[in-house]
């Protein structure tokens, strides 16, 4: 069964252009489904759609069916009860999405005790076992930490635990290692890979080479659109649509001789309005 | 240096808390009494002289300064207590809701603080409570204001999102996350309006509608000290130094604490 059914979703502030234009797509229990994408190309208002954090004035149409609820027009006070607990999400900005006020386990027993109202002691150590399991080396220490005093990858690997602390069965993540320097972004997919294993992820990157290393399914979004949709092999083995063989050429920049301009989505793909 | 401006404000705010502290436990001379013969120049054992009456100037100035503190403690957090909530509750929200707080607040602002004052209290009569009540209907809208554009700010900023997506309910999320990062702001205008509210105290006590006669405050001894401008001239500088000194001090120290807290500022110096 599908934890997760989109169907001809369409998101559209004001009179613009949809910002997300019918798209389908679903997900099993365990699947995780890669949505690629440029800046403006709504693979964002698509994660913020399926959390119900649109602004008021976005107009929603379609269908998004959760563990077999409808989630479009689902009243505020039901949305939060879902959030952080039955689905969440994890951040692309790890500098900004902790509080710089609060120290960190602070947050993220926040978290916790929100939809397990349990004894303060317990939450601590669920605090301090869910920064152990998302491989930080002294969970005492960076709990009783202000964001501040932690490193991008520390606070990376906070957020992720913030995500999954209560087990929710739908995890969306949202660019979650692009402002991370390579190294940390690889020990980060790797943490995600694990932590991920058993639940539903939708994974939001513009990045190609990031998807491929924990999506086998990915859906290629320009304009609003899916454009192209399915195994992440075969789309780049022989991509079906020019923007995505520009997407695929221009990351393989070791294929590019020495005196030859690297490639861009440009030399395959040129937006309607600018052709 | 950046921090000059700070530390001489909380120098002469220094001076204001000290003169109110001492006064509170001991002064020279009863400052409500008759303690010598009137209009003495400044000396033994008369430090600042006595006034037209013949009461102590010391004294009097000391009671005066209590009151100036308690009038702008009070009517700053009276003013705090009921515009911060309104302003952080019409940024978190959209809609006619969220502006019409906004917009009401703009209509107040349009008033200057102390021709509301005066109105207020010219409605209801002149005493030490209507002059705190009056300052502080008159400072809320600044709160307002100032609270709904930091909100604003701040509810753009990832953590806000990151809580909504926890499912934080929105009450926390403004007391948790929001308030303690629109603090520093708040800080700066408390700093401000304090010193807004001790010159509005002493404007409404010149004009006859703060404190009653047996409380001496800065304002209403300026009013005395009028009646002989020309016989003792310095019987007015003393309560004039001592509003300066106070309003300037709170100033001076929201101007410190604004540099201190402003990273851009403080990255320039």
């Amino acid at each position: 069964m599908n934890i997760l059914e989109v169907t001809d979703l369409t998101v559209r502030f004001g009179r613009n252009r949809p910002a997300v234009d019918s798209i389908s797509f679903t997900l099993g229990a365990h699947d995780r489904l890669g949505i690629i994408g440029q800046s403006g190309s709504g693979k964002s208002v698509t994660s913020l759609a399926i959390m119900g954090l649109l602004p008021e004035h976005a107009q929603v149409s379609g269908s998004i069916r959760f563990d077999g609820r409808e989630l479009v027009g689902l009243p505020e006070r039901e949305y939060r009860k879902l959030r952080g607990d039955a689905v969440s999400m994890v951040f692309q900005e790890p500098m900004t999405a902790l509080d710089p006020t609060m120290r960190v386990g602070r947050q993220l027993g926040e978290v916790v005790a929100l939809h397990h109202g349990e004894r303060r002691g317990s939450i601590r150590d669920g605090v301090l076992d869910w920064l152990g399991r998302v491989g930080i080396t002294e969970p005492a220490r960076i709990a009783d930490s202000y964001p501040h005093e932690l490193s991008g990858g520390q606070r990376q690997r906070a957020l992720v635990a913030m995500a999954l602390a209560n087990e929710p069965a739908l995890v969306l993540c949202d660019e979650p290692t692009t402002a991370l320097d390579v190294l940390v972004q690889r020990q980060i997919l790797r943490l995600l890979d694990v932590q991920l294993r058993d639940r539903a992820t939708v994974f939001v990157s513009h990045d190609l080479a990031v998807v491929r290393e924990v999506c086998p399914r990915v859906a290629v979004m320009l304009e609003g659109r899916i454009v192209e949709q399915g195994d992440i092999e075969q789309i780049i083995a022989e991509p079906r649509h020019p923007y995505t063989a520009g997407l695929i050429a221009s990351a393989r920049i070791d294929r590019v001789p020495r005196d030859q301009p690297l490639p861009s989505v440009a030399d395959f793909y040129t937006p309607a309005e600018e052709a | 240096m950046k921090r000059g401006t700070l530390n001489l404000g909380l120098t002469l705010i220094g001076i204001v808390v000290v003169l109110a502290a001492v006064g509170l436990v001991w002064t020279p001379f009863d400052p409500t009494k008759i303690t010598g013969s009137p209009l003495q120049p400044p000396g033994w054992p008369h430090v600042l002289g006595t006034d037209g009456l013949g009461a102590d100037v010391l004294s009097r100035l000391m009671s005066g300064a209590k009151i100036c503190l308690l009038v702008g403690i009070v009517s700053v957090a009276g003013a705090a207590v009921v515009g911060v909530p309104i302003g952080i509750f019409s940024g978190m929200t959209r809609g006619w809701i969220s502006d019409l707080p906004a917009r009401l607040s703009d209509i107040l602002y349009g008033f200057p603080a102390l021709l509301l004052a005066i109105l207020l209290a010219a409605a209801v009569g002149g005493s030490t409570w209507t002059a705190m009540i009056a300052i502080s209907v008159a400072t809320i809208p600044a709160f307002v204001r100032l609270a709904r554009a930091a909100t604003y700010q701040v509810m753009s900023h990832g953590y806000i999102e990151a809580a909504r997506v926890s499912g934080i309910p929105k009450v926390a999320i403004a007391v948790r996350h929001v308030l303690p990062n629109i603090a520093p702001v708040l800080g700066v205008q408390a700093s401000v309006s304090f010193g807004i509210a001790i010159l509005a105290e002493a404007g409404l006590s010149y004009l006859g509608l703060g404190s009653g006669p047996e409380a001496p405050t800065w304002g209403r001894m300026l009013r005395e000290a009028q009646d002989y401008l020309f016989n003792a001239p310095i019987l007015a500088l003393w309560p004039g130094l001592a509003i300066a000194v106070a309003t300037m001090g709170f100033n001076l120290l929201g101007d410190g604490l604004r540099d201190l807290f402003d990273p851009r500022l403080r990255e320039m110096s």
